[in-house]
């Protein structure tokens, strides 16, 4: 019996030794130590940078919005060749706030959230005073001071940059400038259109203050790498394009013509100032394309080079076509002018209605993919060969083949037409995001209303009328002069009219209209298409057809607070009408 | 004088005189064991007392020993009989008559304590060998259903090696852990599902909290509790299972063919107004069949499908052993077959899909001395799981094996190539034959070792245990991809139009899983009688659990201390006390560890005086017993104490050349007070027994009230701009009953019979979710059962274009026709939207369920038969292919759809809407249309067997031996049409048809 139990105690002790051996952690507690609470996390410059980063890419790109014809389809540029698109809750009726084709409510609070960290957790990086270049592997060698600014300025106008969005969608919105705990009261009421509108401009000021003027000279230095991140300059758009959108009749009821007169002074500095920074492409197209491109005042870059929208926007029957998407109306189409520059329904435009595409706006045959347009095909094994687009009866492009347009027309303006598909080419292309022409033809606009059509502003000298024949002249309207004796009404409308063909299909026409209050008359009618008939080898005849009723009502021009939103947070008062 | 008692004369007569002749003074006493029919029993044990020695009895039930002397105490023990004590009043005629073992002094396992059944207080199911040996399924869930009472199988379809039945026991009480059951493999959490039945010694269900009790933070979710056999002393055995079957489905759709199908398809397409696929010449091409290629009409299911395939069991098991070493092995094969074509078609490699599985289970006992016994049990199972190649589902498959159109194109074109359009690219044959190949080999080892020591010296009664277990799972999978083009025929001397591209055979790629956990356990017994009548036991119990599933990075672990206080007054009153202190690694510090108290008690009424007097009350016995058990699951999530983490995603572009960056956000909110949910259980129940047994059964009653599941608030601003994170706040509740009830005459000279049924009713709801706020009352979800389907209340179909202006419109579909559905427009808005949605019909799962066994025994005849079936559930039709008409990847229509559809000369009778071709959300979503009683009874399986006589036994050399055909699946009877209604999407979307199985096999113990 001894011996048993000095065994049993040997056993015994072997046995708790090895249980001990086994955990040397306590048994319950999570054994590896990979949790890195947010604060702490702040430490390293390049979490809080990863932590920027992030929200950029929470930027919207609403080319690709729904069915890849983003708003276009939900205004009068175009309807969707899809007839189950959900863009066709815009327009017919179904819309309401609980069934929204598209909505920024929740996510953009998501993006003020994260900004709110990051101001809440900036304090804790830290930052050696010696060691002042650290090595930062997706910047290159920086210093960290510098990095730090950038940061700081990013994240003021990444907020504002939000706020604008949310600003344009539903006027007034809730200032939020602090992250909240799970059980905190944050049922915060709407803010005033003129506190949302300061709190823009307050961070727009912040951010100018932290960002540099150029990532090619930021203390002495260049980073190459920085390219596409906000600037001084970026502010400044965005504050012009703020305060723009505050002066515009929707929001400014008494037409304070203070509000237009800082719209204008905001613009012309931005045009006197950045004058060797940004300017006109030759080829509109290029803004599309070059990521670089010095049309682009912000935009969305892309790593890797992509074919999407080019094969989404091909007319039906051509090959790699993986549409459909917008088709546009035939209401865009005739505001396209004569290349004389003069309007269709002028008596004096020659326009000739039995051959209604020849001589128009240069800009037609880029951005329309018309009967007669010229496009590659891959009509046989490996062939890249031009063809023509038919979009007549029985044509390759026509109903009934499979998502043809509905219209008679496809979009063309942001196609890369060089590309060769059958050998899989893509370009690197940017979702540009605000590009100069919409600086000069909101400047034109803001002079126009503060100081008449023939004026200049304080901050730059150049007039109204001229900001919009720049544009004209690099169309190639001859002559792209307009008229000298227009009143500030005709103006007005040569800037719309200008705005519709320049930004067409750039998911601006579609807020434009809103602001202007003017949706309601433009867009409340039925979307018409083009029915083409072949008579010869290459002659036509066309006859105009309604495709598709379009309803807008007055409450329309600001989007609805979802429903949710209304119904758990009894402060926020829904937008009227919804 | 009997026969048998003639032969043990004769044969003592022999031994005596063989023993007289070689020692004449120690005589060799020998006797006979029988059962109370006078049934020799073999390999019973005799021990004499005086002698401390034993001895087993031969095939006749005869034992003899040296030296029995007048006065010896004989024990006499035999499995399944009661042990008895037989004092040798004249040593020259020993016959001792054993009774078989009260059902109620078999002892039962609980989680990690066992119990005599007369002495429990909780609520345990419990089945054995011979119910797990009446025809087995291949999966061991399947094969249990219908035999526990509280236990629920659904079988969902019988895909080989991948069969998933929901197991449920006692409905379903939470809304977080629906279907979390427990399962332990001898006291550790294993899978059961692959075991041999002929492994298995019990399995039990433990429906209440005193028989969770040692379970603590995860006993509210109740559990299965398998004990696989042991080897007996003096108990030798061999025993053979062999069966071969025949599986095939049942349940399978007759779609229609070519010429019904392009009739219907163009009825279809004139009501969407869409162009005619299906042309004059196709229909006169079908009916005249003079182009099959051009006018095919092609049986899919045919194609692919075999009538029926094989399944093959074979089970080996030994066991035995001596009073110091004991050991029980088995050896198992099982082979199920799939019912696809092609299988063997090429010679290196397996097709389709199948199941090959090898068990072998080898438990040992040792008695190291005579305080000490040593367990050691090992487990190996290797499967082989055939199925097409990873890039190719079987739903996939399956899908379009009953989506594909039968006269578009054949199976094969004149030149042998697979035929195919552009929009049919996945010829089932050729998805079959030239998709290469996945082989997946599951290979399990389990093992565990435990000491059991007797401490009398300590004190006498105290025993400790300690163990130690160790289990693996690796998965390696051989793949090899090909593809396949297939090719359009467009008539006689034309060339084919390619889709697709061809792939040869891809070089060999393998991948593994791999999960492993270890056990450390140990516990400490103690068992005191006081007074004689006052009996103590005590169980502790303390074990650590560190899990490693595959795809997460950390184990999981957990720690349990617990003890149950058993006491008993004259076995006549019984009270349980039981406490866990268990923890959890998934809680912050201070929140990982919690205390499980439970309680039962039990009064055997039976043994009161007043009825002991009558002789017709064989027991009656009411118990109780209430606790407070845990889960620790929350949400699926691992650490939900976390707070703040960080996470990375989002890589915007930069840079001049625009390259890639990396991004990081804040991870989801941490919940630092997430904790357990709360399973309040009680369990009330009155067993009963009457007439020597004829008629016994036993009634319980349960309450569970779940507390503490884990929520996210839906119910919040946005503001706060990230997902709030869950709370222990949900509530639910769970009520209802257990019946059992059996009937039967005892086994006489030559026949005996049997009936048991056994229901569960239960009754859920949730309490507390936390629910969006809906506008009317006829919306809101919580109050209702968990699962409860809500839908619109169809009111016929619109006849014409006037009723659907005058009628309210639909937020679902904008142009309505005559032949859609009409729905009552709840809320009278004018719009048909998901406000009008009220309550319709039951759940999926049923709230009640209940199956009938039948047995009859004559002579050597035995014939079971198993009856289940479901009550109080509904199914929704339009979720099932078969019933969604053309609407893009449904299975072809039948005649269901043919006879039931709307047309304007149908209008009248019509239960099913227009036929259409396009996506249509507005007649195919939830609603009374397409709600259908569920309830069903099926012929779950029937065995007839006959046992062989004495005779041929003997001649065989055998001690029992039975041939037997069973059957499972047999046959059906319900209101559901179409479908199967157990698993109404077998065989028809996703999933491999339900199987009728028939199998004719022996069974042998040498």
């Amino acid at each position: 019996m001894q011996k048993i139990n000095v065994k049993q105690v040997l056993l015994m002790t072997a046995s708790a030794a090895l249980l001990l051996s086994s955990c040397e952690k306590p048994f319950l507690e999570k054994p590896l130590d990979d949790y890195v609470p947010l604060g702490e996390s702040f430490e390293d410059i390049r979490n809080a940078r990863n932590w920027i980063n992030n929200i950029y890419s929470d930027r919207v790109n609403e080319y690709t919005l729904l069915g890849n014809a983003g708003f276009s389809a939900g205004s009068d540029e175009a309807i969707h060749g899809s007839t189950t698109n959900t863009s066709r809750v815009f327009y017919n009726g179904s819309w309401n706030a609980l069934n929204t084709p598209y909505d920024i409510w929740a996510k953009s609070f998501t993006t003020v959230r994260k900004i709110n960290v990051f101001f809440e957790n900036i304090k804790n990086v830290v930052v050696v005073q010696n060691e002042d270049t650290i090595k930062l592997s997706d910047d290159g060698y920086a210093n960290a001071y510098y990095l730090l600014e950038r940061l700081k300025g990013e994240a003021f106008f990444l907020r504002a940059y939000n706020y604008i969005e949310m600003f344009k969608y539903y006027g007034a919105v809730p200032i939020v400038t602090r992250s909240y705990g799970a059980t905190e009261d944050f049922n915060l009421p709407r803010n005033t259109v003129d506190e949302v509108v300061a709190f823009i401009k307050k961070d727009l000021d912040s951010a100018m203050k932290y960002l540099p003027e150029n990532y090619a000279n930021f203390y002495g230095q260049d980073y190459a790498n920085w390219q596409g991140r906000a600037v001084k300059s970026t502010c400044l758009a965005y504050k012009a394009k703020a305060q723009l959108l505050y002066a515009s009749p929707l929001h400014n009821p008494t037409n304070d013509l203070a509000r237009w007169r800082e719209a204008a002074e905001l613009y012309g500095s931005f045009i006197s100032k950045y004058a060797a920074m940004y300017g006109l492409e030759t080829q509109v197209q290029r803004a599309f394309l070059d990521p670089n491109s010095k049309e682009s005042i912000f935009n969305i870059r892309a790593a890797t080079g992509l074919s999407t929208i080019d094969r989404n926007q091909r007319p039906a029957g051509f090959k790699f076509f993986s549409g459909p998407a917008a088709n546009p109306t035939q209401a865009m189409v005739d505001a396209f002018q004569m290349r004389n520059g003069r309007s269709i329904t002028d008596a004096t435009s020659t326009y000739n209605p039995a051959r209604p595409y020849e001589n128009r706006d240069p800009r037609f045959y880029q951005f329309i993919n018309f009967n007669g347009a010229t496009l590659s095909d891959n009509p046989s094994a490996s062939t890249w060969s031009v063809r023509q687009v038919e979009t007549f009866d029985g044509g390759k492009d026509a109903q009934p083949v499979v998502n043809a347009t509905r219209t008679g027309y496809y979009v063309r303006k942001f196609m890369d037409t060089t590309l060769n598909l059958v050998a899989s080419q893509t370009s690197f292309r940017p979702y540009v995001l605000m590009r100069y022409p919409e600086v000069l033809l909101s400047y034109a606009e803001a002079v126009n209303e503060a100081y008449g059509p023939y004026a200049s502003s304080t901050a730059s000298s150049l007039k109204a009328s001229v900001a919009v024949e720049q544009i004209r002249q690099r169309a190639g309207l001859l002559p792209f002069a307009l008229s000298t004796a227009l009143t500030q009404a005709q103006m007005r409308d040569a800037i719309v009219q200008e705005r519709r063909v320049e930004l067409a299909f750039e998911n601006q026409r579609f807020w434009d209209a809103r602001r202007w209050k003017k949706a309601e008359q433009w867009f409340n009618v039925p979307a018409v298409g083009v029915q083409i008939t072949r008579t010869g080898t290459n002659t036509f005849t066309y006859k105009y057809a309604d495709v598709e009723t379009k309803i807008f009502n007055a409450k329309m021009n600001l989007f609805p607070i979802p429903d949710a939103e209304i119904r758990y947070n009894p402060k926020i008062k829904q937008n009227q009408g919804w | 004088m009997n026969t048998t008692f003639k032969l043990f004369l004769l044969v003592m007569l022999t031994s005596s005189v063989t023993a007289f002749s070689q020692k004449d003074n120690k005589a060799t006493i020998g006797g006979l064991v029988t059962d109370k029919y006078g049934k020799q029993l073999k390999t019973a044990n005799v021990k004499s007392t005086f002698l401390n020695k034993d001895i087993s009895t031969n095939r006749f039930g005869i034992f003899s020993l040296d030296g029995i002397t007048n006065g010896d105490t004989l024990v006499v023990t035999a499995l399944g009989y009661e042990a008895q004590e037989y004092i040798v009043k004249d040593r020259n005629k020993i016959q001792v008559k054993l009774s078989v073992v009260n059902e109620w002094n078999k002892n039962i396992n609980m989680m990690f304590y066992s119990k005599k059944k007369l002495l429990m207080t909780g609520s345990v199911a419990t089945i054995g060998e011979e119910d797990l040996l009446k025809n087995p399924f291949i999966n061991l869930r399947n094969t249990v259903a219908g035999k526990l009472s509280g236990l629920f199988v659904a079988q969902s379809d019988a895909e080989p090696g991948f069969e998933d039945p929901t197991l449920l026991i006692r409905g379903t009480s939470s809304f977080s852990d629906a279907g979390g059951i427990n399962t332990l493999v001898d006291g550790y959490e294993r899978n059961f599902a692959e075991l041999e039945p002929a492994e298995i010694a019990t399995l039990n269900v433990l429906k209440d909290p005193i028989s969770n009790a040692l379970y603590g933070n995860r006993g509210g979710r109740k559990s299965i509790y398998v004990t696989t056999k042991r080897g007996v002393a003096n108990q030798n055995n061999i025993s053979v299972l062999v069966q071969n079957g025949f599986q095939s489905p049942i349940f399978m759709p007759k779609s229609l063919r070519a010429y019904d199908y392009a009739m219907l398809h163009r009825e279809a397409s004139a009501n969407d107004g869409v162009p005619q696929l299906y042309t004059q010449a196709h229909l006169d091409g079908y009916k005249s069949g003079s182009d099959p290629y051009k006018y095919p009409d092609v049986d899919w299911y045919g194609a692919v499908l075999n009538k029926s395939a094989m399944q093959q069991r074979i089970n080996l098991t030994a066991s035995g052993g001596s009073n110091t070493a004991r050991y029980f092995i088995m050896l198992g094969t099982t082979n199920q077959e799939g019912l696809f074509k092609y299988g063997n078609s090429n010679p290196n490699y397996r097709l389709g899909q199948s199941y090959h599985r090898y068990n072998f289970r080898s438990n040992i006992d040792v008695d190291i001395d005579k305080n000490t016994l040593v367990q050691l049990d090992v487990n190996v199972r290797l499967e082989r799981r055939v199925q097409p190649h990873t890039d190719f589902s079987t739903t996939t498959l399956w899908r379009n094996i009953s989506a594909y159109p039968p006269g578009l194109f054949p199976i094969n074109n004149p030149d042998g190539s697979y035929g195919g359009t552009n929009a049919f690219q996945r010829n089932p044959v050729g998805y079959l034959k030239s998709t290469g190949y996945q082989h997946q080999d599951h290979r399990f080892a389990e093992s565990n070792a435990r000491v059991f020591k007797k401490l009398d010296f300590i004190a006498k009664g105290l025993r400790a245990n300690a163990g130690f277990a160790f289990n693996t799972f690796v998965r390696p999978a051989l793949t090899q991809k090909a593809d396949y083009a297939v090719f359009t025929y467009n008539g006689p001397s034309l060339p084919l139009t390619k889709y697709g591209a061809d792939l040869v055979l891809q070089p060999a790629v393998t991948f593994s899983t791999l999960r492993h956990s270890y056990v450390f356990e140990g516990g400490v017994d103690y068992d005191k009688t006081i007074a004689k009548n006052h009996v103590l036991n005590i169980r502790t119990k303390g074990y650590m659990v560190r899990q490693k599933e595959p795809g997460t990075d950390l184990p999981f672990s957990r720690r349990n201390l617990s003890a149950v206080v058993s006491y008993n007054y004259k076995e006549k009153y019984i009270l349980d006390v039981a406490t866990s202190y268990s923890g959890s690694d998934n809680f912050a510090e201070g929140k990982k560890n919690g205390l499980f108290p439970s309680a039962g008690a039990s009064w055997i009424l039976s043994k009161e005086k007043l009825l002991a007097r009558a002789k017709w009350i064989d027991l009656l016995k009411i118990r109780g017993s209430y606790g407070e058990m845990g889960s620790d699951y929350f949400a699926g999530l691992r650490f939900p104490y976390e707070n703040g983490k960080v996470v990375s995603g989002g890589t915007p572009a930069f840079g001049v050349t625009p390259t890639t960056v990396s991004g990081l956000s804040e991870g989801t909110l941490g919940n630092p007070d997430a904790s357990w949910m709360i399973y309040k259980q009680t369990n009330i129940g009155l067993d009963f027994s009457f007439f020597k047994e004829v008629l016994s059964g036993s009634v319980d009653v349960f309450n569970e009230d779940v507390t503490g599941t884990p929520v996210k608030r839906v119910d919040i601003s946005s503001i706060i701009g990230i997902a709030v994170p869950f709370t222990n706040a949900g509530i639910s509740n769970n009520r209802g009953a257990d019946l059992v009830l059996k009937l039967q005459k005892p086994y006489s000279k030559n026949w005996s019979a049997y009936i048991k049924t056994m229901a569960t009713f239960t009754k859920n709801k949730i309490v507390y979710q936390s629910e969006v706020i809906r506008d009317n009352p006829w919306e809101v979800r919580t109050g209702l059962p968990i699962g409860q389907p809500f839908g619109l209340i169809a009111a016929g179909f619109f006849k014409d274009a006037a009723e659907i202006a005058a009628s309210a419109k639909s937020s679902y579909e904008a142009n309505l026709k005559p032949g859609d559905v009409k729905y009552v427009d709840q809320n009278k808005d004018g719009l048909i939207d998901f406000r009008d949605d009220v309550a319709i019909g039951k759940p999926f799962n049923p709230e009640v369920f209940y199956s009938a066994e039948l047995g009859f025994k004559y002579k050597h005849f035995e014939i079971n038969a198993l009856f289940t079936g479901s009550e109080s559930r509904s199914i929704l039709l339009h979720n099932y292919e078969v019933f969604r008409s053309f609407l893009p990847a449904s299975a072809r229509p039948t005649d269901y759809i043919l006879n039931n559809r709307w047309t304007p000369a149908t209008a009248a009778t019509a239960t099913m809407p227009r036929l259409t071709t396009v996506a249509n959300s507005h007649n195919y979503r939830n609603s009374t249309l397409w709600l259908t009683n569920g309830n069903f009874v099926r012929l779950k399986s029937l065995e007839i067997a006959y046992n062989l006589s004495n005779n041929a036994l003997k001649k065989l050399g055998m001690k029992t031996g039975t041939i037997f055909v069973n059957g499972c699946n047999l046959a059906t009877w319900s209101v559901v049409p179409e479908v199967d209604p157990e698993g109404p999407s077998a065989g028809i979307q996703n999933d491999y048809p339900m199987l009728k199985v028939v199998n004719v096999g022996f069974k042998l113990n040498l």
